[in-house]
């Protein structure tokens, strides 16, 4: 933190993108400086600057290639996660299963021992 | 002639007897503004490394180059040095007799990858440290241009360490020509009566080049720039689970971690501080040949500063990947912009503001890199008593920053 130029360079951020905080709140404002075409829209900006999707929309082959890399991950990630929860479905049942056991166990113990 | 143009015109002329790869080309001749400038080139067989390596040089030296071939015998005292006899015969005195390798201003390494493992150590030196060794006894080396060639698919191959190719500032690949490039090539051979290298003309001398490597070194990087690049490498190097400490490298360490999808997990083994400086030294000399740089620039920079000093966890085309993963890259911060990441950072760096620290946290729990800063920012309010532990989104994550002789270490909780 005590870097001179890497004080410089957060400033130079703040400069261009600046953010007021005030007591209670932190606020900036959104600058859109692009201009509306005719022409087909971008995939990226429209995800990374909200711009509005048009009819036709154009994707670089390694935006493409990117997504469709985060998207296997995601689908490997679900099913990791479906198994995890199918593992803890039968745990549950099988945890429910030996508490009902028990307790029936007990109940006729007390049964004998009455 | 201003030195800016003899530059502008060594990359003509190289050009203009070089077919094809002019973005290789270019990269070269900005490498040169720098001192101890060192290029590696990779292509498969006949696609032109030896071509290029010659023009480059004879371009920059003249005659004052000396090429070693790893496909020949080579002895230390063609590269280094070696006594002289009489010397040790007539008054028992070592003497060596330094080898023109060592003395020579360009110098070219062809098929670096045949070098025996006993020749690369010496010029690993010789790339570290400036200066050779040779019987006890050492010499410093001038400055220089070294330029080397290799074909990593050949069979023949040494496995040269890592750290030796870490040396070289940029990696360039060559690709072989289109169908039009080749009619071209005939062209330009028939022009210069087959002989392309014995053509190429000394564009500048050593001292021009001296001088304006000079030059180049005064450029004042602004800092914005200065961040780009700072940032670039940071984001290939953090890990939240050490990995440079760690035992089990990636993909196995990145197992149910949160930056699963980060470029982090990508890479096996992570970028050394050698590439800051080489992006550095491009930078400032794009600025110096053309007055302006911007970060689109630098990421074009980037490939051809990357590939060889990282391993990545998976790839089937080097250069398709970093190309890749530097698109990642742009979007991560095209992310960190519209989180306003480093206003916050700034704002946070002069005092505690819970609604600031509120956001940065939220930023931090989707980047290492600003995470790192933040939880930096955690220990010193910590310390002022402005903050509890516990609140802190370092404990909250279960992340933890612990500062050793002046290495920053992350550790997740459950490693401790």
């Amino acid at each position: 933190m005590s870097s001179e130029k890497f004080k410089k360079f957060l400033e130079s951020q703040a400069e261009k993108t600046p953010v007021s905080i005030g007591e209670r709140k932190i606020s900036w404002e959104e600058r859109d400086e692009r201009k509306v075409s005719a022409q087909p829209s971008d995939f990226l900006e429209s995800v990374y600057f909200g711009e509005e999707i048009r009819d036709t929309v154009v994707m670089e082959r390694s935006a493409a290639s990117m997504l469709k890399h985060q998207l296997a991950s995601l689908e490997d990630e679900n099913e990791h996660l479906r198994k995890s929860l199918k593992i803890l479905k039968i745990a549950s049942i099988v945890v429910v299963v030996v508490a009902i056991a028990i307790i029936y166990n007990l109940w006729l113990l007390l049964n004998l021992l009455q | 002639m201003s030195l800016r143009n003899r530059i502008l015109d060594l990359e003509k002329e190289v050009k203009s007897r070089f077919v094809g790869n002019e973005d290789v080309i270019h990269a070269m001749i900005l490498n040169q503004l720098h001192p101890r400038s060192t290029n590696l080139i990779r292509a498969p067989r006949g696609v032109g490394k030896s071509t290029l390596m010659l023009l480059m040089l004879k371009g920059l030296s003249g005659d004052d180059l000396v090429v070693i071939s790893g496909a020949s015998e080579v002895k230390r005292g063609e590269v280094i040095g070696r006594l002289h006899i009489p010397s040790l015969e007539k008054e028992g005195v070592e003497r060596v007799l330094w080898a023109s390798f060592v003395n020579a201003r360009g110098k070219g390494l062809d098929e670096v990858n045949r070098l025996n493992p006993y020749t690369t150590a010496n010029i690993h030196h010789l790339m570290q440290f400036g200066e050779v060794w040779a019987y006890g006894q050492k010499t410093p080396v001038e400055d220089y241009s070294l330029v080397a060639n290799e074909n990593p698919m050949d069979a023949t191959s040494f496995i040269h360490p890592p750290p030796f190719y870490d040396r070289f500032d940029i990696c360039i690949f060559l690709s072989s020509l289109t169908l039009s490039e080749k009619f071209r090539l005939q062209e330009l051979m028939n022009d210069y009566g087959q002989s392309l290298v014995d053509s190429m003309p000394q564009v500048l001398s050593f001292d021009e080049l001296g001088e304006a490597r000079k030059e180049v070194s005064e450029v004042d990087l602004d800092p914005e720039l200065a961040g780009y690049i700072n940032l670039l490498v940071r984001d290939f190097q953090a890990c939240i689970r050490d990995k440079e400490r760690s035992e089990v490298r990636p993909p196995a360490l990145c197992e149910g971690c949160h930056f699963i999808r980060n470029i982090c997990s990508e890479i096996k083994e992570p970028l050394s501080e050698r590439a800051t400086i080489a992006l550095m030294n491009l930078t400032k000399a794009v600025i110096w040949l053309y007055g302006e740089c911007d970060l689109e620039e630098v990421l074009r920079i980037a490939l051809w500063v990357l590939p060889h000093r990282v391993t990545l966890v998976r790839t089937s085309n080097l250069l398709v990947s970093f190309g890749e993963l530097l698109v990642r890259e742009r979007i991560k911060m095209e992310d960190r912009n519209f989180r306003r990441e480093w206003p916050l950072l700034n704002e946070l760096r002069k005092g505690y503001n819970s609604g600031a620290y509120k956001l940065a946290k939220e930023a931090a729990f989707e980047d290492i890199t600003f995470a790192e800063e933040l939880m930096k920012l955690e220990e010193r309010w910590i310390g002022e008593g402005v903050l509890r532990k516990e609140e802190t989104f370092a404990t909250q994550m279960g992340w933890r920053i612990t500062t050793r002789r002046g290495i920053t270490q992350y550790e997740r909780g459950r490693y401790l």
